[in-house]
């Protein structure tokens, strides 16, 4: 079928004429465009600025029954709209007012920034509920964000202060929030698969054995393209489909792990198709135009809740900075990278709501204003924020600090009120 | 119904001068060999202490295969093998709380392999009963991403070997979420499962986790060893906040014992004192507790007094009743199937050594497996393994060492008994009263007896009146050191300030030797 290295003419992969409940129509991509790093999917390369009623009928493979039966041409309402630019703005201003704190010393390690995947993180997380879970990789900023984390709270993470909201213990790799249901935050790929799957579980478990039967929170597990060679993923997919857990297993693929193509890693890079192997429904859209990431995982979400099992939504997507910000981001094409620009997913939204005669500039302008606002008052906030005390050390090492054991004396020494310094001997 | 056994703990409240209690089966001509220990404790220790007190079965000396006959309940219980204890205490608690639910391979439909969850899935149905397709990595994953959203899973690993697939969810989610995520989400989890040198099962299920797990922070870590304790355990590691791994014994499986019939729940960080003594404290957990009860019976039968403590809890140790074993007998010998390097003995060791050094009359001695992976061959793979006649060699030759605290004057002064070592001298303590009373005491004592010559005596410990007004704490030795060994014979008086390496004490000694030895 594909070959991994030479750019030969391959003959088309065939249709996968599934006779399982797979119903989505498959594109028939155009040869070659497995090679190397620098060549780019034909298909994109010869989109522009997607239309709006056009990109709709191109590239969205799921048959989508919300798109149908939609009375309008439009996708969204203004408030929609407004939501979708705000979250989208906020994300952002966010990382680049990371980027620019962390070389100004303010915060260290590993910050990877998702600046240009906006799209997927709010296509998605906007349209969860709040009992609805989210789980992610190293590059959660904007997932916390989208999924209603404050500001302040993840910005003070990253300041490593003990107002973050995992107290600056966490920090950039390890955003959690029990409140908006944020699972983390991992910094192994893949290991936040298993962890998705579990809270979609537990979502099952509720329904049946509890008895709950509301209880039908739906899990997001984001990842990369990278994930997509990992074991857990395989593991993860295959026991989702099996018992049918309400999650989506949504791919940001942003064709670059680090260094590493996609087309370099990968046997197949056609993500969505491994879906179908497992017995669901595989996805590809564009990830750089939120309004179509919004209607494929409409459909996504709803099937979740429904009871008919996961998805797997492969999103296109580009991210316009380095992996992370110590990546000096050598080897992509500036070709490639200009190309992505040019379908920045802020821009592309803020066209079609004027375009469509939505909103105005200046409510746009208002609102990129707020964000500004709301961004700095979060790196305020940080700042004035304290540092966390020797005593936090070993404040939440167990939930129940009975794990620490019996020390000599025969107290237990969680009783010793001096010991969260790490001071005692273990 | 409930005997609380700990240590010296119990018996002694504080030291003062009539507390003296002398072993009365020891008559003083009998010591070649042995050791007159003179209870007395240097420090207060409080009645019970230490958190829950917990039933503790009292001398159950088990051995593979036969029926223990140790009960702590005053109305009989019923029997059962260790596996069924387990599921006992499972469905107990899956009874009870209704988000308590299994995933494993196996478990379902098969009733796990080793048939601890024989039942349940029909009972409580495919979804509290999970089987899992063959995925640790993931399905351990599961367990701890529905741990995190409320439910109480109990993760079974068809062999602990298994779990090592499971590392990366271990370490980093099982042991790390809590902490990393700001202590919003709790990890209730059980990770349990069989591990350690089975019957020519093979190196690759012969393996013993407890050494690469005890380094992840924010785990406790047991090891059962008769249904007592496994059925105890499993409710409070369920019941537990803390993400618990359960280690069980591929052998221990068909252990027989009388449980009681009314619920009952273990402290996860408690030891288990299973055969108080006098001589040496031997430290063991899950089957070599069998191994090490066997080697009691011969140690009993040549005179030996060995204490066995089944430390049960892995991670944390339990110090307390550890150390009061320690202050008691002075000699630790640790027993496990663990590998040599960086296994539980080893951390054991170190805690000890840490904690407790100036108690240890000799060094500790850890008799673990081998360095290697178990071979398939029976003769072998009995090798690989710590055996009875291996644990009654070690405790003789430890009790026979002393550790010569100072100089060895045995090169500048012929003894008349060559036997005769010097064993502890001076004490500088900073409490002056209760120095003062122990040397009278000790002094009276010898004057009592008459009929000692110095050829039965083995060891001697002299001691020294100091002038004490000017102590310094560095030089402090417990006081149970100085009475512990045989007779105290007062010689005489140094009146300088104690040195830091007692030089002057020694040359005292040396001296006194000298002059006068003819006790």
């Amino acid at each position: 079928m594909s070959c991994a290295f030479l750019s030969v003419n391959i003959a088309q992969p065939n249709p996968l004429t599934s006779n399982r409940h797979s119903t989505n129509a498959i594109k028939l991509f155009s040869p070659s465009f497995l090679g190397s790093t620098r060549k780019l999917r034909p298909h994109s390369l010869s989109k522009s600025l997607p239309s709006p009623s056009k990109s709709l009928r191109s590239s969205v493979f799921a048959v989508s029954d919300v798109v149908k039966e939609l009375k309008s041409n439009l996708l969204i309402t203004k408030e929609e709209g407004l939501e979708l630019y705000e979250d989208m703005i906020l994300g952002r201003a966010f990382e680049d007012m990371c980027a620019q704190m962390y070389y100004r010393g303010k915060m260290f390690g590993f910050v990877h920034l998702y600046n240009g995947q906006e799209a997927v993180s709010t296509g998605f997380i906007k349209l969860l509920r709040k009992d609805d879970c989210v789980v992610s990789t190293y590059r959660d900023h904007v997932h916390a964000l989208s999924k209603g984390v404050p500001a302040r709270a993840v910005m003070s993470e990253l300041f490593g202060k003990t107002t973050g909201c995992c107290r600056g213990q966490g920090g950039s790799m390890h955003m959690f929030d029990k409140e908006h249901n944020v699972l983390g935050g991992f910094a192994f790929i893949g290991e936040g698969i298993p962890v998705a799957t579990g809270a979609a579980f537990t979502s099952l478990y509720k329904r049946y054995v509890l008895k709950e039967a509301d209880s039908d929170a739906v899990t997001l597990a984001f990842f990369g393209d990278g994930t997509c060679n990992n074991g857990q993923f395989y593991e993860c997919l295959n026991m989702a489909a099996l018992w049918k857990l309400p999650i989506v297993f949504v791919v940001e693929n942003n064709l670059w792990a680090i260094g590493m193509s996609h087309l370099r890693a990968t046997s197949d890079p056609e993500i969505w198709k491994k879906g179908p192997a497992f017995g669901m429904s595989g996805v590809h859209v564009d990830g750089m135009d939120v309004l179509k990431v919004r209607e494929v995982a409409k459909e996504a979400i709803l099937r979740a809740r429904r009871g008919e099992g996961p998805t797997l939504v492969e999103c296109e997507t580009y991210r316009f900075r380095g992996h992370s910000l110590a990546d000096p981001d050598e080897l992509r094409d500036p070709d490639e990278k200009a190309h992505y620009a040019n379908r920045d997913p802020i821009t592309a939204l803020k066209k079609y709501m004027i375009e469509n005669k939505l909103v105005n500039e200046s409510e746009l302008k208002a609102i990129e204003k707020k964000i500004d606002e709301v961004v700095e008052d979060a790196v305020e906030f940080a700042d004035e924020s304290p540092l966390p005390p020797r005593s936090q050390l070993l404040e939440n090492v167990f939930a129940d600090p009975k794990g620490f054991g019996i020390a000599p004396d025969g107290t237990y020494r969680c009783e010793d009120p001096k010991f969260t310094q790490g001071t005692a001997h273990v | 119904m409930a005997t609380i056994i700990e240590g010296i703990g119990a018996t002694t409240s504080s030291l003062n001068s009539d507390r003296f209690q002398l072993p009365s089966r020891r008559s003083f001509s009998e010591r070649k060999g042995r050791f007159f220990s003179v209870r007395s404790e240097g420090k207060v220790i409080g009645g019970s202490r230490g958190g829950n007190v917990s039933p503790l079965v009292t001398n159950a000396v088990a051995t593979k295969g036969d029926s223990s006959t140790a009960s702590t309940s005053a109305k009989p219980g019923h029997e059962v093998l260790l596996f069924e204890a387990l599921r006992e205490g499972l469905d107990e608690e899956m009874m009870r709380d209704p988000t308590v639910c299994v995933m494993g391979e196996d478990v379902g439909h098969y009733g796990g392999s080793y048939k601890v969850t024989k039942g349940l899935a029909e009972k409580y149905g495919d979804l509290r009963v999970l089987d899992t397709p063959i995925a640790e990595n993931s399905f351990t994953g599961m367990g701890i991403g529905a741990a995190m959203t409320g439910l109480r899973p109990v993760i079974e690993g068809m062999n602990m070997g298994f779990l090592l697939l499971a590392f990366n969810q271990i370490s980093n989610n099982c042991g790390m979420l809590h902490y990393t995520s700001g202590g919003q989400f709790k990890i209730p989890v059980v990770i349990r499962g069989p591990g350690g040198v089975g019957r020519q099962l093979g190196a690759e299920h012969s393996q013993r986790l407890e050494s690469y797990f005890q380094s992840i922070p924010g785990i406790q870590m047991v090891a059962c060893s008769t249904p007592y304790n496994a059925k105890g355990l499993i409710k409070a590691a369920i019941r537990s906040e803390n993400p618990v791994i359960f280690f069980e014994h591929v052998l221990l499986y068909n252990l027989k014992e009388r449980i009681p019939d009314e619920e009952y729940v273990l402290s996860l960080e408690e030891a288990e004192m299973v055969r108080p003594g006098e001589h040496v404290t031997i430290l063991t957990y899950s089957r070599m507790r069998y191994h090490v009860m066997q080697a009691a019976k011969t140690l009993v039968n040549k005179g030996y007094d060995p204490e066995v403590i089944d430390i049960r809890s892995l991670k944390p140790f339990d110090l307390y009743r550890i150390g009061n074993s320690v202050r008691k007998t002075h000699r630790v010998l640790i027993v496990e199937e663990c590998m040599r390097t960086g296994g539980i003995g080893a951390s054991l060791t170190a805690a000890i050594t840490e904690n407790f050094h100036d108690y240890l009359d000799a060094p500790i001695v850890c008799l673990s497996s081998q360095d290697v992976p178990t071979p398939y061959a029976g003769t072998l793979e009995e090798w690989t393994v710590v055996q009875p006649a291996q644990i009654v060699t070690a405790v003789e030759q430890l009790c026979a060492s002393c550790h010569v605290d100072c100089i060895d004057y045995s090169k500048d002064y012929t003894w008349p008994n060559q036997n005769k070592k010097l064993l502890e001298v001076s004490s500088c303590n900073t409490d002056t009263v209760l120095f003062s009373t122990l040397l009278p005491n000790m002094d009276s004592f010898l004057s009592m007896q008459t009929d000692f010559s110095h050829e039965s005596l083995v060891d001697c410990v002299f001691t020294l009146d100091m002038n004490l007004s000017e102590c310094e704490p560095k030089a402090d030795f417990k006081q149970n050191k100085l009475a512990d060994f045989g007779t105290v014979a007062k010689l005489g008086t140094v009146n300088s300030k104690p040195s830091f390496n007692l030089n002057n004490e020694n040359s005292s000694i040396a001296h006194a030797c000298a002059l006068d030895m003819s006790l």
